[in-house]
């Protein structure tokens, strides 16, 4: 297949249209190019993301329901299947007209060329052709210097400012670049203590180990799960293993269960070949063991469903 | 509330949180579909391809790098690529089948109420841009992007010479780059 670049100019010596080019390649290969093969990747990017623009000139189109509908059940999601992404209501923006182009206006009007041609030719002392060529010259020349030295100025500032602009750019993208890693170093770092914390929970000498196996009814027997209990009675983490993918309009519901009483502890769903692990700082007083039901997905005020796992001993 | 960026959006799909994939689609999917049917030109096609990309969003998230690109653009050039690849595919049916494609008759048109209004200030914006371009700019740009051409079949089908085509391309990206640096700038 001939790419973009085979067609585009590839002896361009200007970085400015090799970045150009290598964003045009993402046309071809459906892929934005990849990031440090190149001197020019800040102003590559740049191009990336205009030709990432152009459909936002197009009207928007709003898909039929049903096309999440069956995106959501071709990934599995029965939860969100019925849940269409509601697009937020729009407050149309007038377009801005698009100006006419501007009338080349003369830079003298012709009545006033008139009356520059009359007072220079018109009245005053007779002079001769060759003094009036010296007249007439040497303002002519000063102000194409001028015109010569404006013209010099002004390219001069452009180039400058297009340097400038160029910087800025680049700068941009560091920035943005420097942002991504910063969210990206939080998230880590929050993550990392919450697996601190898991990690003292499960390693704390005074903590309690607690299996959970398949209830009596054997609904699913290949399920598996381990309750950490911190040493204050409170803190848990529950872990789980093999259950079977909630279909759509079911969820597990966790309850803790004491002397004839059983607290909601939530719902939750499992994919294939998923450990759901849930934890929390907090356990009702008077828990006494874990149990996890099969309920419909909002949940039940009591077990009613079938008994997956229930805490062992 | 500062809504969530996209960039954070493909972290969680990267957590395997179906609620990013759906915020994900709620904000994308209209402009997207419009770019399908733009090359497409039938809205079931479009929507067929639609499903694809976000389903190659979660399933190949990973492919994604925030290096190379903005998420909007990294969707655009996904829906963009599928498309042409589709379209291609059926330009090969109808040469087998020696009949020309008929539409399918539907009329659509685009519901008020689509997106937000930041995304309609940008859509008006990039389209007043799109039209303020020289035409022959603006023909040569929209020829490689809707259509998939390459330059050189821009330069056979519409009979410019092939040097005359890359400038023009050219100049309609500098100055698009030029003018749509705020848009630009909000991507990143």
């Amino acid at each position: 297949m001939t790419t973009e670049t085979d067609t585009m100019a590839p002896d361009s010596a200007d970085p400015e249209d090799q970045a150009i080019l290598e964003a045009l390649d993402a046309l071809a290969s459906g892929e934005a190019p990849a990031a440090g093969s190149g001197d020019n990747e800040a102003l590559r990017r740049l191009y990336v993301e205009v030709l990432g623009l152009l459909p936002a000139s197009l009207e928007p189109v709003i898909p039929d329901d049903r096309v999440w509908q069956r995106l959501a059940a071709q990934l599995d999601f029965p939860a969100l299947a019925q849940a269409v992404p509601q697009q937020e209501p729009a407050q149309a923006a007038p377009m801005a007209p698009i100006p006419p182009l501007a009338a080349v206006t003369p830079l003298v009007p012709p009545a006033a060329r008139e009356t520059a041609r009359d007072t220079s030719f018109g009245t005053g002392p007779v002079v001769t052709r060759t003094a009036m060529r010296r007249h007439s010259r040497w303002p002519l020349a000063l102000a194409a210097t001028l015109a010569f030295a404006l013209a010099g100025l002004s390219l001069y500032l452009l180039r400058n400012l297009n340097e400038q602009s160029e910087l800025v750019a680049s700068l941009y993208v560091k920035l943005a670049a420097a942002e991504r890693q910063t969210a990206d170093a939080r998230l880590t770092q929050g993550k990392l203590a919450d697996i601190e914390e898991k990690y003292s929970l499960v390693t704390d000498p005074g903590a309690s180990i607690n299996r959970l196996a398949p209830a009596a009814e054997k609904v699913q027997p290949e399920a598996r799960g381990v309750l950490f209990v911190a040493s204050d009675h409170s803190h848990w983490v529950l872990s789980l293993q093999n259950l079977h993918p909630t279909e759509a309009g079911q969820g597990y519901q966790l309850w803790f269960m004491g002397e004839g009483t059983a607290v909601s502890g939530g719902t939750f769903t499992a994919r294939p070949g998923e450990v759901v692990k849930l934890s929390a700082e907090s356990m009702p007083a008077g828990t006494k063991a874990i149990l996890i039901t099969l309920e419909p997905a909002a949940g039940s005020p009591l077990p009613s469903g079938p008994k997956v796992l229930t805490t062992v001993g | 509330m500062t809504p969530v960026s996209d960039a954070v959006l493909m972290r969680r799909i990267g957590e395997r949180q179906p609620e990013a994939l759906q915020e994900l689609y709620r904000r994308h999917a209209s402009n997207l579909l419009a770019l399908g049917k733009r090359i497409l030109d039938t809205l079931e096609d479009a929507e067929e391809v639609l499903q694809e990309v976000f389903l190659r969003v979660w399933q190949e998230h990973l492919r994604y790098d925030s290096d190379r690109s903005s998420v909007s653009t990294w969707l655009v050039l996904i829906m963009r690529s599928r498309a042409i690849d589709r379209l291609r595919n059926r330009r090969v049916v109808e040469r087998v089948h020696g009949a020309a494609y008929q539409e399918g008759g539907e009329s659509y048109t685009s519901p008020e109420g689509a997106v937000n209004v930041l995304d309609r200030q940008r859509e008006g914006r990039v389209r007043s841009e799109l039209q303020e371009l020289p035409a022959e700019q603006r023909q040569a740009l929209e020829m490689a992007f809707f259509e998939g051409l390459t330059q050189s079949e821009i330069s056979e089908r519409t009979g410019i010479p092939l040097g005359t085509v890359k400038t023009r391309t050219l100049l309609a990206m500098k100055k698009l780059r030029k003018n749509l640096r705020q848009e630009i700038r909000e991507l990143l």
